[in-house]
């Protein structure tokens, strides 16, 4: 028996508080203490951080692509541009997205009328948007790894340092939501699958990252002064690769099996079964993704012959397939609505299933893929599940992100061509790292079969950019309709029992649950009822 | 931000609403989790440089080279725990509502945080090392990890003056001390982050 | 008892053990060395046992905390809280610009460490600034149960310091900023950029003015254009450097002992002649025209 007291239909007035205007109140937006502002900031940003790291990683494919006669960049820009790519996929989107993503669900989820230390998580957001400014401009004015200039070189260290503090601020925001500020009867066992998993992947982060950070100390400190351990310009983005490989990368991923798990029992019209094997899953899965003692540049032997990189990259598989395989079940145990937001979740759990497939084939020593493009395309097929989560969760939760729901049409397009074009860039890679194409971008042209490999995955690129650009324009079209239900899915969880937009506080009153699906139950007894 | 000098305080305002027990303590020690991790990352590779010095047949810190002088090392480790002890005093003091000694528990540790950086100044002008030459490693990672000790004492010391204007203003007492309790614990975090700076890099070297 | 969110950090905590255990034996460690953390023999590969059992603290730490703290659940913070009802938590009444200026000073820090330590001077101000401000912000929300009344507090207690301050640091700003604009542009461009500057600034206010309500964002926006405007200027003139100055002589065009910035877009040796004609003493010239640049 649930009993949920704040009457969904309620709705607080903002009339009067300064968070009451519209996000595009300039000096609303940039002193705002409003969570969901805050958190919409973030995902905004973020998207915008996406587009221009696929562009780097176009530029990259131009740069495979290139004869003799045709050369796009210098060997330095080469690298200068893979960071830009590679370390911007994690630190100027996936993180950012799924931080403001996780800032307005979560404290909604919990039954917060906040998020906890609010002015900390503008901070977080306003820390990381500079810290990014200055991570392009290090690299733009010609320092960066692969860069020559010496002062770039140290502000990009420095830029990279403050970009993952900041990151780091907004998740201690979010982890102490998940624990302190949880409404009467919300049992951390009872809190829904996004938060959980924002709860496990916080907690990875916490407690890998910081490493990166260290890194980043010593390397600036040897960069400045002496040159003689990492500081050397060509040593420095292979001591941050461990960032974007196995196994840390799967640490951005952990929240896409939180995103889809709390849509697939909605849309099935079904209680979530086996809620304890999810959590476990969702928890072993954010064990295997701790990957900071995985530094293959500092470890005096091969990475890939330690057995445990190869039992973790092998275990990463199960628990995705687990939770699939929960999703799956729930999915038969009721009967399916379609959306848009659906759709694009079941594409992120099969391109995270992917991503996991191909690590296990990875770290299999006798396959010698190591230092091969397979490493690259492994990465954009995890990225690619995050790009997909994120984009599910923002369809899915759009009444509470932007007070309307997106166009499903849209929806159901986005997630499957973005699956299409991810595909279609990462296998060509794959395929590419079995006939041994470098991790690199080779000098000089490449040979036939590997160069079309190479063509298919520029277009399977750019497929993905257009795809983004759509969905991006889709989130900012339309705004401010004023007729959007508060629940529009039927949904189980708290966030759904607020209005939409919910107003600043969230609630009218704070909730009392007794149950970890309170709406759901409540809508089954009426059912039966009626 | 408007700001008027004669905005009008009324006489009798409600009385302010309990602050939420935990949140600050949780967030201090997640914020406590997150620097053990950057001293992770520095350890770990404090220990693999070394590691791989003595295992190529070389001394981590050549004799005649440098010293690092083990004695002022100790004196700030007694420093910083004599501060944990009249940090504790404070926190005792706030929690029987007696301000009188909450000040001066809060004053020693001031005083004897700033005792600390002195003699943190004094060791740094007597190993007297550059980030140059035969022991640049070496000086990286010490300087690296004995800085982000030193940082995170800084840290210590300003959340702890934060808390403590607000303990003058009123803010904490025996019903509600958690800004307080949460700044010792940060306190604490950072004298147990020395401990082991000077096990590692100054007892053993 | 052991709470979830301890159960979920313990965990972690043995399965990082359990990790730095198996990598270390198959990397090479001995059994002994590997079980005693490396304090009875080698862990082999010393980074990944050093992190793992590292993580392993950590999160054993975590586990800790939240135990300690029961998973700061509903039911035992209430108890703690002495309340009948879970203690509300109150979002920010009003905004507040500190974030972003601590963000700011932040990155001024960041820069100026790279670029020149003055400017990281700067940025630690700033960073005080907020860090004051966030603190007495902070305390004055909870001071009473009355928005208004808080807010009247922090007032009374910070106006008396903000107002000299703000105002100081805006006229340092502006005349600082527009000097460097003034002495890097030639003579007569200076005259014609703030005659221009002045007309726009004139025709904005009067535009802003004559209408019956101007949004909140257009102000901002504005108010931001001509700050970035002066600040973007005054740092382009400081890369720049100053133009430079033809000293008249000791007596002066006029007759009088001054200093007058002319234009060198010419010849320069033509203009030193005329400091040569117009001085009595070349040497003397030269030397009062170097300590004046």
């Amino acid at each position: 028996m649930t009993i949920t007291e704040t009457a969904p239909e309620a709705e607080a007035s903002d009339a009067g508080h300064p968070e009451g205007r519209a996000d595009g109140d300039l000096a609303t937006l940039v002193t705002t203490g409003d969570h969901k502002r805050i958190g919409r900031l973030f995902l905004g940003t973020s998207l915008l951080g996406l587009i221009t790291v696929v562009v780097a990683g176009l530029i990259l494919d131009l740069e495979r692509l290139s004869t003799d006669s045709f050369e796009l960049l210098t060997s330095g820009s080469v690298v200068q541009v893979t960071a830009l790519h590679e370390l911007g996929l994690v630190l100027l989107f996936a993180l950012p997205a799924l931080i403001g993503l996780a800032m307005v669900i979560v404290p909604l989820q919990v039954g917060a009328s906040t998020l906890a230390f609010p002015r900390a998580a503008a901070l977080s957001f306003w820390g990381w948007l500079l810290g990014a400014a200055l991570w392009v401009a290090g690299l733009l004015v010609g320092g960066g790894p692969g860069g020559t200039d010496l002062q770039g070189t140290d502000l990009w260290l420095l830029a990279t340092g403050m970009l993952i503090v900041s990151l780091l601020l907004g998740t201690v925001c979010v982890l102490t939501t998940i624990f302190g500020l949880r409404t009467t009867g919300m049992t951390l066992r009872r809190i829904p699958a996004f938060s959980f998993s924002m709860l496990v992947a916080g907690s990875v982060w916490l407690i890998t990252l910081p490493v990166a950070v260290a890194n980043l100390l010593i390397i600036y400190l040897d960069h400045r002064h002496a040159q003689v351990m990492w500081g050397a310009n060509e040593a420095i983005l292979s001591q941050l690769s461990w960032l974007t490989g196995q196994p840390q990368i799967y640490a951005i991923a952990i929240p896409v099996l939180g995103i889809a798990a709390d849509q697939i029992p909605v849309f099935a019209g079904v209680r979530q079964r086996f809620t304890g094997v999810l959590m476990a899953a969702i928890g072993i899965f954010g064990f295997l993704a701790i990957g900071a003692w995985a530094q293959a540049a500092i470890q005096p032997t091969d990475i890939f012959d330690e057995p445990l990189f190869v039992a973790v990259g092998v275990l990463a598989v199960l628990p995705v397939l687990m939770v699939l395989a929960l999703g799956g079940e729930t999915i038969r145990a009721g009967k399916l609505r379609p959306s848009g937001s659906l759709i694009t979740a079941l594409c992120a759990g099969l391109a995270l299933l992917a991503a996991t497939a191909a690590g296990a084939v990875h770290v299999i020593e006798p396959l010698e893929l190591a230092g091969t493009s397979w490493h690259t395309g492994q990465m954009n097929l995890t990225v690619l599940a995050v790009i997909l989560g994120v984009l599910s969760g923002s369809w899915y939760w759009a009444p509470k992100l932007f007070g309307r729901t997106l166009d499903d049409v849209a929806g159901k397009l986005i997630g499957p061509l973005l699956l299409l074009g991810g595909l279609l860039l990462a296998v060509p890679l794959l395929v590419a790292g079995i006939l041994d194409q470098p991790v690199t971008v080779p000098p000089g042209p490449v040979d036939d079969p590997v160069g079309a490999l190479n063509g298919a995955a520029f277009a399977g690129r750019a497929l993905v950019l257009l795809a983004v650009i759509g969905a991006a324009a889709t989130l900012l079209r339309g705004r401010g309709r004023t007729d959007t239900p508060d629940d529009p899915w039927g949904g189980h969880t708290l966030e759904w029992a607020t209005t939409s937009p919910p107003p600043v506080g969230n609630f009218a009153e704070a909730p009392v649950v007794t149950d970890d699906r309170p709406l759901f139950t409540e809508t089954a007894e009426e059912d039966a009822s009626a | 931000m408007t700001a008027f000098v004669t905005d009008i305080i009324p006489a009798d305002p409600p009385e302010a609403p309990r602050a939420r027990p935990r949140m600050v303590l949780l967030g201090t020690g997640f914020t406590i989790a997150g620097f053990a991790a950057l001293f992770v990352g520095l350890f770990a590779v404090y220990f693999t440089m070394r590691s791989s010095y003595i295992a190529a047949g070389d001394e981590w810190i050549p004799g005649g080279a440098g010293t690092i002088p083990l004695t002022p090392a100790s004196m700030m480790f007694i420093t910083l725990a004599m501060s944990s002890i009249t940090m504790h005093w404070a926190i005792w003091a706030i929690g029987h509502d007696d301000r009188l000694n909450t000040w001066l528990g809060l004053g020693l540790t001031a005083m004897l945080a700033a005792a600390f950086l002195n003699q943190a100044a004094f060791l740094y002008d007597q190993m007297g090392w550059e980030i140059a030459g035969d022991l640049a490693v070496q000086s990286i990672l010490i300087y690296a990890i004995s800085g982000l000790q030193i940082l995170m004492l800084v840290g210590a010391i300003v959340f702890l003056a934060l808390m403590a204007f607000r303990a003058m203003a009123g803010g904490y007492s025996s019903r509600d001390s958690e800004g307080l309790v949460a700044a010792s614990m940060f306190w604490h975090a950072s004298v147990a982050a020395y401990a082991v700076v000077w096990t590692a890099i100054y007892q053993i070297k | 008892m052991i709470t979830l969110g301890a159960k979920l950090y313990f965990g972690l905590s043995a399965a990082a053990v359990f990790a730095a255990w198996v990598l270390g034996l198959a990397s090479g460690g001995s059994p002994l060395g590997v079980i005693t953390f490396s304090f009875a023999g080698p862990v082999g590969d010393q980074l990944g046992f050093v992190v793992l059992a590292g993580t392993a603290a950590v999160t054993f730490f975590l586990g800790v905390v939240v135990v300690a703290l029961r998973d700061a659940d509903p039911v035992s913070v209430t108890e703690v809280a002495g309340t009948d009802t879970l203690p509300e938590v109150v979002p920010p009444a009003h905004l507040s610009p500190w974030p972003i200026v601590a963000a700011f000073g932040a990155a001024t820090v960041l820069v100026g460490v790279v670029v020149d330590l003055v400017l990281a001077g700067v940025g630690v101000v700033l960073l005080t600034a907020a860090a004051v401000e966030w603190t007495v912000g902070a305390w004055a929300d909870r001071a009473t149960g009355d928005p208004d009344a808080n807010r009247a507090l922090r007032n009374r207690l910070m106006a008396p310091i903000e107002t000299p301050i703000a105002s100081a640091f805006g006229v340092f700003i502006f005349v600082f900023f527009a000097s460097r604009v003034l002495l890097a542009l030639p003579k007569y461009g200076a005259t014609a950029v703030f005659g221009i500057a002045a007309i726009v600034v004139l025709g904005i206010a009067s535009y802003f003015a004559t209408r019956p309500a101007v949004s909140r964002s257009l102000v901002t926006a504005a108010l931001l254009v001509g700050g970035l405007a002066l600040i973007g200027g005054g740092v382009a003139g400081l890369a720049a450097g100053e133009r430079e100055f033809h000293y008249l002589g000791p007596d002066g065009e006029n007759g009088h002992n001054d200093v007058e910035a002319e234009d060198f877009g010419g010849d320069a040796d033509e203009l030193d002649d005329e400091a040569i004609i117009e001085g009595d003493d070349p040497e003397s010239d030269e030397s009062t025209a170097g300590d004046t640049e």
